[in-house]
């Protein structure tokens, strides 16, 4: 069993369990061969001294869901390799609020085009500042702050 | 070209009546007044057919809206002109005064003609078309032994159009829609020959209108059923209408071997669509269905053969409308598993019947 | 072998994306060798606008998710919010609510029957599933004033009281549109042309479905009876009585028949439910409409709901102020089409067509 650093419950009853972000992989691995075969979602929490990642269980055959909550700062590692679905969902964390996952097979933005600056879900994103979004001639986006060279 | 020598001797007889003598002397046995009278009505004639034609086209497209807005619960073209029948032209009209865009990188001789390619086999295909007869004189432009076979030559070009096209736009999907048309070809054409082969064999003749003449007993339909529906399949191939619409395949390769097209090109490409269709009808109604000859000769046999036309072409609007579209691979396979074997098997039951019972044909 | 293969971009501009989805695909001839969907061109981040006003604020964001199943999108906000703030929801508001839903349930799979017939080259029974569509926007206009966008669920309750007319109108349309969903089902079913391009086409295994997290219609026809309405009741399904349709193949013509079938148990549902509506209040008093962007929520909920096109549910963390402090929706479509190169590799381009549609991709909610 790896340990967890606590448990609460959250306002609709789902079990919260707090891990280290050292034994997260360990410990969604042994939830996944407890039966957990769907990862709903990867979630992001920007609470300013440190992020969160949340994320969403649930076993389709006992109807059990889970959510496991981890404390890093920036950098935890990919289920990936458990949950394929974690792909995009995780690929979303990197793009929005800025979590890198280690191991991921393609941590490139997914919502935002790439080479943009920032990660807008965190707090302290500057809403103020837009960015135009343009193609190269090879195919591939390009930012710029100047709304002439993109849309 | 009996409508010409018709038209010709009148028109001498009328110079000759007005005494206007300028003929001074014959060329090839023939006075110079006939060659002129010759250009003149070979003229009129082309551009009657054209005329006949775009009419056709015009009147199909209205049909083809308004039925298939009544058979979705729709109004179709309304505004413009009594029940909206103007709508085709102004819609022409707005094609016309489109830039004629030709993609950057495209081969630029090859993307103009390729319409013109796709177009011209229908008109070509409209002359060669018995429309029936005035008394002794047979409604034709041109009647030569190897009508049917030259129809046949003719109808096979209009593909090498659609591949030109596709070809030439510098569009992958464009390429794909030339892929799919060449190969939609062979697919189809090899039975859609046998089963025109059967008729011959059966009638006895190249010619249309002793194909025509041949079923004034009874229409090929009955004894070359096989064969019917395998140039009726042929056919709908060949309009790419769905369910085999696979070189345009609007909502997989965007619209094909057309997706550069704009303006009056995209437009000929929509008519010729429609005279294609056009004209479909009308060779299976003059193949299979006995042609302008009807069973009581009260009715004149153009109005015959518009009737039976007619019933082809609703069918082809119905496909159109209500069936969905194969994949490739369904459509080769029907046509080399299915058409082809029994395009083959009805060309021994035709040869049977010809030698045996040929005389009643 | 590397030379024969073209890439192709389909999309975002193409006739069959609904929307703006963006495949490249690595094409061998016909044959699709890999498939890499690209999305993000409807970005809006719904999730940091609905961070930046009262928690009521954000429904209109969540409106326009799925933009063509509004009031499920509201349903998921809504139920998580009112865990977050404990409230109490009469009972009259939670049976409008599900029947609403189913209704706009069958109005869903209607646009995806439409839209997926124009991928298949049929053009005609788009029309037929946009005359029953109608039907249902009109009793949804009746009711909440609008047709597409309703911003009708509130926190605490629904914003206005059903009237006696559009029951009428409701009950005149489920007592016919049995009959109708008969005919359009056979156009499609009784198509031999339809029935063989979709069977074995776009085949997804139980096993890859679970590992991407493919939830709804798409799980159900993998071979799972999983449907939250049976299997995790919330409002009152456990009082109403239907079956989950479930198809083992995993393939298109699955799909098809699990969403048809579903549309039937969603008459079934509705039909119960306009029986069952109770007298009283529609919505809670404590939450009247000037006291609802005065509402604080503390701690984090997420009420999963089954949506038309899976699992949908909106994760509310909040910090005891008005504002919400993070809203994360988990929308079914994204994962769904995550499992989508999977479900290509090795078919034809025709397939492509038919498995992106049979998804029932709808791009504001995959976007967000």
């Amino acid at each position: 069993m790896i340990p967890v650093e606590s448990e609460s419950t959250s306002k609709e009853g789902t079990k919260i369990v707090y891990v280290s972000k050292e034994n997260l992989f360990a410990y969604m691995k042994e939830r996944k061969d407890e039966g957990y075969d769907i990862l709903l979602m990867v979630t992001g929490i920007d609470y300013k001294d440190h992020l969160e990642v949340v994320y969403h269980l649930l076993s389709t055959s006992t109807g059990n869901r889970l959510i496991v909550k981890t404390k890093t700062d920036g950098e935890v590692d990919s289920v990936v390799p458990l949950w394929a679905g974690a792909n995009w969902h995780e690929r979303e964390t990197w793009d929005l609020v800025g979590i890198k996952f280690k191991g991921h097979p393609n941590l490139k933005r997914i919502l935002l085009a790439e080479g943009w600056v920032g990660h807008p879900l965190r707090k302290d994103y500057p809403l103020d500042k837009k960015q135009y979004v343009n193609l190269k001639e090879n195919g591939e986006d390009y930012v710029s702050y100047d709304p002439r060279e993109g849309y | 070209m009996n409508l010409f020598f018709f038209l010709m001797s009148i028109l001498y007889g009328l110079l000759k009546f007005l005494h206007i003598n300028f003929i001074p002397y014959t060329w090839d046995g023939y006075p110079v007044g006939l060659w002129i009278a010759y250009l003149i009505i070979s003229a009129v004639e082309v551009i009657l057919v054209f005329a006949i034609a775009m009419i056709v086209v015009v009147i199909l497209v209205y049909v083809f809206r308004k039925y298939m807005a009544d058979l979705q619960n729709r109004i179709g073209p309304n505004r413009l002109g009594p029940w909206g029948t103007f709508q085709l032209i102004a819609d022409v009209f707005k094609l016309l005064q489109k830039q004629d865009i030709v993609p950057a990188n495209a081969d630029r001789l090859a993307f103009k003609i390729a319409p013109y390619i796709v177009f011209t086999p229908v008109i070509l295909g409209f002359i060669l078309i018995p429309f029936g007869n005035v008394s002794i004189l047979n409604l034709m432009v041109t009647n030569f032994q190897y009508t049917v076979l030259f129809l046949v030559a003719v109808m096979i070009v209009s593909p090498l159009g659609e591949i030109i096209g596709g070809l030439s736009s510098h569009n992958k999907f464009a390429l794909y829609g030339a892929l799919r048309s060449a190969a939609q070809d062979i697919g189809y054409e090899v039975p859609m020959m046998i089963s025109i082969i059967s008729i011959v064999i059966l009638a006895g003749s190249y010619s249309a209108n002793a194909i025509v003449y041949a079923q004034r007993n009874l229409p090929f339909i009955i004894p070359e059923i096989l064969g019917f529906i395998v140039f009726f399949l042929a056919m709908i191939a060949k309009q790419s209408i769905p369910p085999f619409d696979l070189p345009e395949s609007g909502s997989e390769l965007v619209s094909g071997f057309s997706t550069e097209y704009s303006g009056m090109r995209y437009g000929i490409f929509y008519m010729a669509n429609f005279g294609f269709m056009a004209l479909a009808s009308f060779v299976v109604a003059t193949l299979y269905l006995g042609g302008w000859e009807g069973p009581f000769s009260l009715i004149p046999g153009l109005v015959w053969l518009i009737i039976k036309a007619a019933v082809f072409m609703i069918i082809f609007l119905l496909s159109w409308i209500a069936l969905g579209r194969t994949r490739v691979d369904q459509f080769l396979n029907m046509g080399w598993k299915y058409l082809l074997p029994l395009s083959i098997l009805n060309l021994i039951i035709s040869t049977g019947l010809a030698f045996y019972v040929g005389g009643w044909f | 072998m590397e030379d024969k293969v073209i890439e192709v971009n389909f999309g975002p501009q193409h006739p069959s994306t609904h929307g703006v989805l963006r495949i490249k695909v690595k094409l061998d001839g016909e044959i699709i060798m890999d498939a890499y969907p690209v999305i993000g061109y409807l970005h809006r981040n719904a999730e940091k606008l609905s961070e930046m006003g009262a928690y009521p604020k954000a429904l209109i964001y969540i409106d326009r998710l799925d933009y063509v199943a509004s009031l499920n999108n509201e349903l998921g906000y809504v139920l998580s919010a009112e865990k977050l703030m404990d409230a109490q929801v009469p009972e009259r508001a939670q049976w409008i609510r599900m029947m609403l839903v189913e209704l706009n349930r069958i109005a869903s799979h209607l646009v995806w029957l439409g839209t997926h017939g124009l991928d298949m080259g049929m053009l005609t029974p788009y029309f037929y599933c946009w005359r029953e569509r109608e039907r249902i926007l009109r009793i949804f206009d009746e009711i909440t004033g609008s047709r597409l966008l309703y911003n009708y669920f509130a926190i605490g309750g629904v914003y206005s009281d059903i009237t006696p007319k559009a029951i009428d109108m409701i009950k005149e349309f489920l007592s016919d549109f049995g009959s109708k969903l008969e005919e359009i089902q056979a156009i499609f079913a009784k198509n031999y042309i339809y029935v063989k391009r979709t069977r074995d086409v776009g085949k997804l295994s139980l096993e890859d479905a679970l590992s991407y997290g493919v939830t709804g219609p798409l799980l159900r026809a993998s071979g799972k009876k999983w449907d939250l309405r049976k299997n995790q009741p919330y409002l009152y399904y456990d009082q109403v009585n239907f079956d989950i349709p479930v198809r083992q193949e995993g393939d298109v013509y699955a799909r098809f028949q699990v969403r048809i079938e579903e549309m039937r148990q969603s008459i079934k549902i509705a039909q119960q439910v306009i029986s069952k509506i109770p007298e009283g209040e529609f919505y809670n008093k404590k939450f009247s409409k000037p006291m609802l962007v005065r509402l604080k929520g503390t701690g984090d909920s997420y009420v999963p709901t089954e949506s038309p096109k899976g699992e949908y549910g909106v994760y509310l963390v909040g910090d005891g102020s008005t504002i919400p402090y993070r809203v994360r929706i988990r929308s079914p479509s994204f994962a769904n089409l995550s499992a989508l190169p999977i479900m290509l590799k090795g078919y034809k381009i025709a397939d492509l067509t038919a498995t992106v549609s049979s998804l029932d991709p709808v791009f504001g909610e995959v976007d967000r």
